[in-house]
């Protein structure tokens, strides 16, 4: 069943009797957007260390990982095997499991599964 | 637990924020009021010194100035406007993270569990009042109840004529407070519901409050359980801040600058309508499935118009399939007379990213051509591609382009 204003835990009561210009509600929706805004978690020495570790064994061993890379919204996941390392770019090439090339920073980087 | 709701609203909004702007103002008796050239003329806002004159909100600038002849009118700045609503919703955060907008000068605040960190509600609601006003110049008035209903009309009903702007209302005073005010001035009531009440015998809030629930279920189903509830300071509504992250409908109307009496002339500005509409679903992603006309005629005496709705064969964001739908209800519905406002709205949305294919009607071209339209308009202003027709001299978008809510920026 839809709910309706009587439903409870809904704010179809107030929502239904509001009057809010759209230019208003973009500005509302962006803020929203920006509390959940997640800063870059700073990884220690010991955290790089084993991340540098986790990328020559794979790249040992050709073995499709699954890198967690940073984003301000939602983290992203990138799935592949390590095709080449850019130190001077700081990037790391992957050829995805649907045979994609995919670039992504090394800095952007969070942790290796 | 109890909860401790909070209404937080601004006292005339509009015309205190251009008084504090314009120190010069300040003991003058101003009002914020559209354009008469263009049909908007009327009181968006007034002063408390206008509103001493008889000045009220909504009426006709020329009633305003009859009442008082030494009026200062100021043209709305919208965008300035929600600018500092927006900043209010920023001075608010700083007591709680729970805060619904609910307008443009009104909005709610959940402050359960933070007594402890800046002392009882009335003390609260005080230093709100006073970081507003230090820091915009508007005054705030704070209704404060168990839940939003009744913080809502402590708001409206007591907290703005309290010498201190605030008013706590509970289900222990109720009963002594709101329960004497007339029905009419209850949240949700307007005046044909007024006048039903009035027919049964409901007077006051009171009255409704304690009138058997099942009759008024029986007439008015959902909404008169409602009320009953209202009346009864009942309301389990949360205070939610992401309210307005899901949207249910896009739509757009508009006031014509003078009656417009052909079908070509209204065709024009259901053409704009549509394209705005398309574009502002095509912005947020969106499909919408249903679309809706509303008319009104321009004799206010004898009031005609219509709203209709109807489904489109497949979800769309594109402005010509929404115009040939709406021209279909047009020419379905519409009586003939002059017409004064017309309103589009897209509704039963659905994500963009996913539709189905048609054979016969090429979308892939569709989408193509309003991508290129969009482009075109955020690379060189909203202005830079429209349609021929609305060079005609019934076209309003170049109007529109300068104004949010139909007034100035």
């Amino acid at each position: 069943m839809n709910p309706n204003k009587l439903t409870h835990g809904h704010n179809l009561l107030w929502e239904s009797s509001r009057m809010m210009l759209p230019e208003h509600k973009e500005l509302i929706q962006q803020h929203q957007k920006q509390l959940n805004q997640k800063t870059k978690p700073e990884l220690d020495e010991q955290e790089v260390e084993w991340l540098e570790h986790q990328i020559q064994e794979a790249i040992r061993q050709q073995s499709t990982i699954r890198f967690n890379l940073y984003n301000p919204y939602e983290t992203r996941t990138v799935v592949g095997t390590i095709q080449k390392v850019d130190l001077h770019t700081q990037q790391l090439k992957l050829l995805t499991p649907q045979g994609d090339i995919e670039w992504f920073s090394l800095s952007d980087l969070v942790s290796i599964q | 637990m109890e909860k401790v709701i909070f209404l937080v609203d601004m006292q005339s909004f509009y015309a205190s924020i251009e008084k504090s702007a314009n120190p010069k103002l300040q003991d003058r008796p101003v009002v914020v009021a559209g354009d008469p050239e263009r049909r908007s003329g009327i009181i968006l806002a007034a002063c408390p010194i206008a509103k001493q004159y008889g000045v009220k909100t909504a009426e006709a600038l020329w009633q305003a100035q009859e009442k008082c002849p030494e009026l200062v009118i100021v043209r709305p700045r919208m965008k300035l406007y929600i600018d500092l609503s927006y900043q209010i919703t920023q001075i608010l955060e700083r007591f709680t993270d729970q805060v619904e907008v609910f307008s443009v000068d009104e909005q709610f605040m959940d402050l359960t569990g933070t007594e402890r960190l800046f002392g009882d509600k009335y003390s609260v609601a005080r230093k709100i009042q006073e970081e507003i006003q230090e820091e915009l110049g508007v005054y705030a008035r704070v209704g404060m109840g168990p839940n939003k209903i009744l913080a809502k009309i402590a708001c409206d009903a007591f907290a703005k004529k309290n010498e201190n702007g605030m008013f706590y209302l509970s289900h222990d005073n109720m009963k002594d407070t709101m329960w004497h005010l007339p029905v009419g001035k209850m949240f949700g009531v307007g005046s044909r519901m007024e006048r039903h009440f009035a027919r049964m015998g409901i007077q006051t809030i009171g009255d409704l409050a304690v009138y058997p629930v099942h009759y008024l279920k029986k007439r008015w189903g959902i909404n008169g359980e409602v009320l009953s509830n209202i009346a009864n300071g009942i309301d389990y509504s949360p205070v939610k801040t992401e309210t307005h992250n899901k949207q249910k409908a896009v739509g757009h109307h508009m006031t014509l600058p003078r009656d417009y009496e052909t079908l070509e002339d209204i065709k024009i500005v259901l053409l704009e309508l549509c394209e705005e509409v398309a574009k502002r679903a095509r912005a947020k992603n969106y499909r919408g499935h249903t679309l809706s006309l509303g008319l009104r005629g321009a004799n206010f005496d004898l009031p005609t118009g219509f709203h209709r709705q109807i489904k489109l064969t497949s979800p769309t964001n594109y402005g010509m399939d929404l115009f040939h739908a709406a021209l279909q209800l047009l020419s379905k519905h519409w009586d003939g007379l002059p017409v004064r406002s017309v309103g589009v709205t897209l509704s039963q949305l659905q994500s963009a990213d996913v539709y189905q294919l048609s054979l016969f009607n090429p979308s892939v071209e569709k989408d193509q051509l309003s991508k290129a339209m969009d482009d075109i308009r955020k690379k060189f202003g909203h202005t830079a591609i429209v349609r021929a027709s609305s060079l005609n001299k019934a076209g309003q978008v170049f109007d529109r382009a300068q104004k949010i809510g139909g007034h100035y920026k």
